[in-house]
């Protein structure tokens, strides 16, 4: 005879309040091998955690239920009380969820008490068939793998490097840095951003801990938590690294000379063997396959002329390599909405002087492509008149995203204040919704910005049309009530973040969740930030969604203190919740081989004998690192062979025989 | 393509020349119209004004009528303000059980709204037609600049799923440009024509008409095209008006024939004025088609034609070198021409490459 202990969770009112939670204790005392129920405000505060352990211990219990929340939410914790506190091994616990899915749902406690009492039924009736089980540990590959060098790959990077773990950090750019060197001032406190940023790229290079691959991607992942084996593809570069000097004399010499600039927003242009920026890291010279007239057509060569290292080798080829990593840290930024296909009304990318933020910050910036005068494209002249849009694609679910960018309020007031610091004669007109400043040091620096005389005008942008020589914005002021047109040199739009092309592909491969709007899944949106629901993989920057860059910091090294914590540890528990094979009713048939989707079960031939033979014939087999307990092979078995511990048919049958003929 | 013609209270009136020359077209490149029976008033402005249910009964009915007779065919409204009401009623009774069941009940007839609403311009969007047009095209508008106007109901709102981009609409414009006629980017495509306040206060709506003429010149229009009548009954019968008050405060005058898309066709299958709606204008509209006839096509060459051409050009200049060359043979130069016109060579391929 079992001895069932059931402790019912009152959760303040969260469950009290739609759940008669005595009558739930009352029907639990008279349920099959139940001796002992008690209830509890807070079951997860400490005195409840020790009034659990007392009574389990006095009265000497052995499966225990505890009525409460989900198990998502507490479950491991009263698992740890059971093995820590008392004899009990912690898979003899069962959680009946009485909050999330009854009194949170239900408004009555006519009906949510009823079903509270069947959920703890149906609990101890499955306890009840509980078996033990035991972890196991197994060892972590010490290295951490960050994909994207953007400034949180680069952070998360650095600060696992400085706790002594190799890192590799793969980039698919030809320089690490991301966005962040393109930018010209950071605010609020105006520092130039590629000043601050630059030191971290070259700190990273130099770091002995860290391996830094550029032009690659992450093709395949495969593994688990501790274990991951990844396959990365270094796309051929055209230039030998080792020999390449970043002297630049190609670059000098490249005839093609009219491609669009990538770093510089389009607004300059580049060579086909380049390098983005003069502080790029790797400090060497790349080849584009795409305009380069060796790789195009076969005729040219003359960067391998004047390479005095003999650098260039137009025969290179992408290097795919494949190695063990404990943690991956996913940081693959963001990228600008394209504006000019969603925003007709504001000329489609017809007028060249109505320009996106990013393109602005360019213009800006003293190693930008008009040297920090703020002149514009069509004709490089300096605008008298700029017009700032914000929440272009942001807000805005019709057209582009429903959610707020985050740091566009702050660098539209940047802008204004950079525009009107620059031009001092110019006047500056910014459209918006709302003015979201909330940051330490924001709403002083919008309020510079006012002072600076930028004019703040409540309402959106209709129209941008072009009537001699000028831009007319057409909208509405909103708090006067009033169409306004603004007749302006220049129109710069603070367009929406959106996640960046291939975040689905990643997704898919390093097997984590996106939401609807296609940032990455964090595993609790309050508790766990920068988890994910695969163990291991974690979060950083704005692949979990807008960010600026004070919070993609912050969550750089909160990402990196959680992949140092594991590797640390050197190990893992393993989750004894797995598929168990009965060999004696498997037929070999393979069904679970073909259905695991983490290819944790294969077939092997096994001897036994078997009515007083010796019999030699094929099973499957379960690889208790790679199984995750998902259980799709136990409804895949036609013979009933695969079984998942923790989760048995027979448990399973028992609740919902304890259901039915309650 | 079979479509269920619903004609509207414009058909006949305001609109004529849009029936006459839609069908004119239409009957040459393969539309074929079914007209629907009993149909009623779609409700105009008035219905919405009533009640919402009236709003959308008043079309439902017409468009069951449609149903019955003529089960899937798209139901084909010329007029943009009955193409904009009963696409809402026939969206609505398609998304909307209940609504279904209220408007049913209150037409007394089974509507199911299967069959989509289309308006003048969808037709013309199909492959077979577009080939059907290019085909017939016998007396070309050489070079006509059009702007292609689309006024508020025939891309708005947005909820009923409208056919092409809200803002920058281009559907009217590959459809013009079939006749040989240049449509024009102009900016106010989309803007209202003051619909029928024109007739209650004139004055307010001057300047919404105004405005729209003076964007399309500016961007070089000579003429413009609708595909509503209320459009272009506000923007051609207004005009007169429009430049006597222009006159009288020095400006030059804007007048500008506002012809429908479909006359524009027509005129192009070189049909009689009087059969296709041009005689039917305020503002004279037959004598800038005429002359936009007799202009001398001029062909802009287009990027892959310069190319050749350079590339064409190139290669002659090699032959003359090598004739040259030969000659020079002949005086015993050889040594020196052959280098030379080795490095001329490499020097044409990479012109060419440049652009």
């Amino acid at each position: 005879m079992s001895r069932i202990g059931v402790f019912v969770c009152r959760c303040g009112t969260n469950i009290a309040g739609t759940v008669d939670v005595d009558a739930v204790a009352q029907a639990a005392s008279l349920m099959p091998n139940v001796v002992y129920v008690d209830t509890n405000k807070y079951t997860c505060s400490d005195p409840g955690q020790a009034s659990i352990a007392e009574a389990i211990n006095e009265n000497n219990l052995d499966h225990v239920v505890i009525a409460s929340c989900s198990p998502r939410m507490h479950e491991a914790l009263f698992r740890k009380l059971l093995a820590e506190k008392t004899n009990v091994n912690p898979y003899q616990l069962e959680i009946a969820n009485i909050r999330e899915q009854c009194s949170w749902v239900h408004k009555d406690k006519a009906i949510g008490t009823p079903k509270a009492i069947e959920l703890v039924a149906m609990a101890v009736a499955k306890v009840d068939s509980n078996v033990d089980l035991h972890t196991t540990q197994i060892p972590v590959t010490r290295r951490a793998l960050v994909i994207g060098a953007g400034i949180a790959g680069i952070q998360a990077a650095l600060d696992i490097a400085d706790a002594g773990f190799p890192v590799t950090l793969v980039e698919r750019e030809t320089t690490i840095g991301g966005k962040m060197p393109m930018l010209d001032k950071t605010f609020p406190t105006m520092d130039c951003s590629a000043c601050i940023c630059t030191p971290k790229m070259s700190e990273a290079a130099a770091h002995p801990n860290i391996t830094i691959k550029t032009l690659s991607e992450v093709e395949k992942v495969e593994g688990y938590v501790g274990n991951f084996d990844v396959t990365i593809r270094e796309k051929a570069k055209y230039v030998d690294y080792d020999k390449c000097t970043g002297c630049g004399q190609c670059e000098e010499k490249c005839p093609q000379r009219k491609i669009p600039s990538e770093f510089n927003q389009g607004l300059s242009f580049r060579t086909a063997v380049y390098k983005p920026f003069p502080q790029a890291v790797p400090s060497k010279s790349t080849i584009d396959p795409a305009h380069c007239r060796m790789l195009t057509k076969g005729t040219c060569g003359v960067c391998s002329k004047v390479c005095q290292a003999g650098a260039i080798n137009y025969d290179d080829v992408d290097r795919v390599t494949t190695e063990r990593y404990g943690a991956i840290v996913v940081a693959t930024g963001y990228e600008l909405i394209n504006w000019a296909n969603i925003y007709p009304e504001y000329g489609g990318g017809r007028y060249p002087d109505v320009i996106s933020g990013l393109q602005f910050e360019r213009l800006v910036n003293a190693s930008g492509p008009t040297e920090g005068h703020v002149l514009r494209p069509s004709d490089r002249k300096e605008p008298k008149t700029v017009v700032i849009i914000k929440c272009v694609g942001s807000r805005d679910p019709h057209k582009g995203v429903s959610y707020c960018s985050r740091a566009c309020c702050m660098y539209a007031a940047k802008h204004a204040h950079q525009y009107l610091d620059k031009v001092p004669d110019g006047r500056c007109y910014v459209f918006y919704m709302d003015v979201r400043c909330a940051g330490k040091g924001y709403d002083e620096f919008y309020m510079r910005t006012l002072q600076d005389g930028a004019i703040y005008l409540h309402g959106r942008v209709s129209r941008i049309y072009e009537r001699d020589g000028k831009l007319v914005c057409v909208g509405e002021d909103t708090l006067s009530d009033q169409v306004v047109s603004v007749n302006a040199d220049m129109v710069v739009l603070e367009t929406a973040m959106v996640p960046p092309e291939g975040a689905g592909t990643l997704a898919t491969t390093v097997n984590i969740q996106r939401g609807p709007e296609g940032w990455f899944t964090e595993a609790h949106p309050k508790l766990r930030p920068v988890e994910t629901n695969t163990a291991g993989v974690y979060l950083a920057g704005t692949a979990q969604g807008p960010k600026d860059i004070p919070d993609t910091v912050a969550q750089a090294g909160a990402a990196a203190s959680k992949a140092i914590g594991l590797l640390c540890r050197g190990y893992i528990q393993s989750n004894p919740m797995i598929t168990h094979i009965d060999t004696a009713k498997c037929s070999g048939c393979g069904a679970c081989v073909d259905i695991c989707p983490y290819g944790a079960l294969s077939l092997v031939e096994m001897t036994a004998r078997e009515n007083s033979r010796k019999v030699t014939r094929v099973v499957a087999e379960v690889n208790a690192g790679l199984c995750q307990g998902c259980g799709a092979c136990t409804v895949a078995c036609r013979p009933g062979a695969a079984d998942l511990l923790g989760f048995g048919d027979e448990g399973i049958m028992q609740e919902v025989e304890t259901y039915a003929y309650r | 393509m079979r479509y269920a013609n619903f004609p509207g209270c414009s058909a006949k009136t305001t609109g004529r020349a849009y029936t006459e020359s839609f069908g004119y077209v239409a009957e040459r490149v393969g539309i074929q119209l079914d007209d629907i029976p009993d149909w009623i008033c779609c409700g105009a402005s008035a219905g919405a004004g009533a009640s919402d249910l009236l709003a959308d009964a008043l079309p439902a009915r017409s468009l069951a009528h449609a149903e019955a007779a003529y089960g899937d065919e798209p139901v084909l409204a010329l007029c943009a303000g009955c193409y904009r009401n009963l696409r809402h009623a026939q969206l609505r009774v398609r998304d909307d059980a209940a609504a279904r069941a209220q408007i049913e009940e209150a037409i007394g007839m089974p509507y199911a709204a299967r069959a989509d609403v289309v308006n003048g311009i969808e037709p013309f969007l199909d492959d077979d037609v577009q080939k059907a047009v290019s085909a017939q095209v016998t007396e070309p508008l050489n070079g006509l600049k059009v702007a292609c106007y689309y006024g508020c109901a025939l891309v708005r709102p947005r909820a009923l799923k409208p056919f092409d981009d809200d803002e920058n609409p281009q559907s009217m414009e590959r459809i013009v440009a079939l006749t040989g006629a240049e449509p024009v980017a102009w900016e106010r495509k989309t803007e209202c024509c003051g619909a029928s306040h024109h007739t209650s206060v004139p004055g307010a709506m001057a300047p919404l008409i105004e405005r729209l003429f003076e964007d399309a010149k500016a961007h070089g229009a000579e003429a413009i095209a609708t595909a509503c009548p209320l459009c272009q009954l506000n923007l051609d019968m207004r005009q007169k008006d429009m430049d006597r008050r222009r006159a009288a405060a020095g400006k030059e005058p804007l007048g500008m024939p506002v012809y429908y898309f479909t006359e524009l066709i027509a005129a192009s299958f070189g049909g009689p004025v009087d059969q296709i709606g041009l005689t039917r204008h305020f503002l004279p509209a037959e004598a800038l088609i005429a002359e936009a006839k007799k202009r001398e096509v001029k062909h802009e060459p287009t990027p892959e034609e310069l190319r050749a051409q350079r590339i064409a050009e190139a290669k002659r200049r090699k032959q003359e070198r090598a004739a040259a060359q030969a000659a020079g043979n002949a005086d015993g130069q050889a040594a020196q021409a052959q280098p030379t016109a080795a490095a001329a060579q490499t020097k044409g391929t990479e012109a060419s490459d440049h652009e």
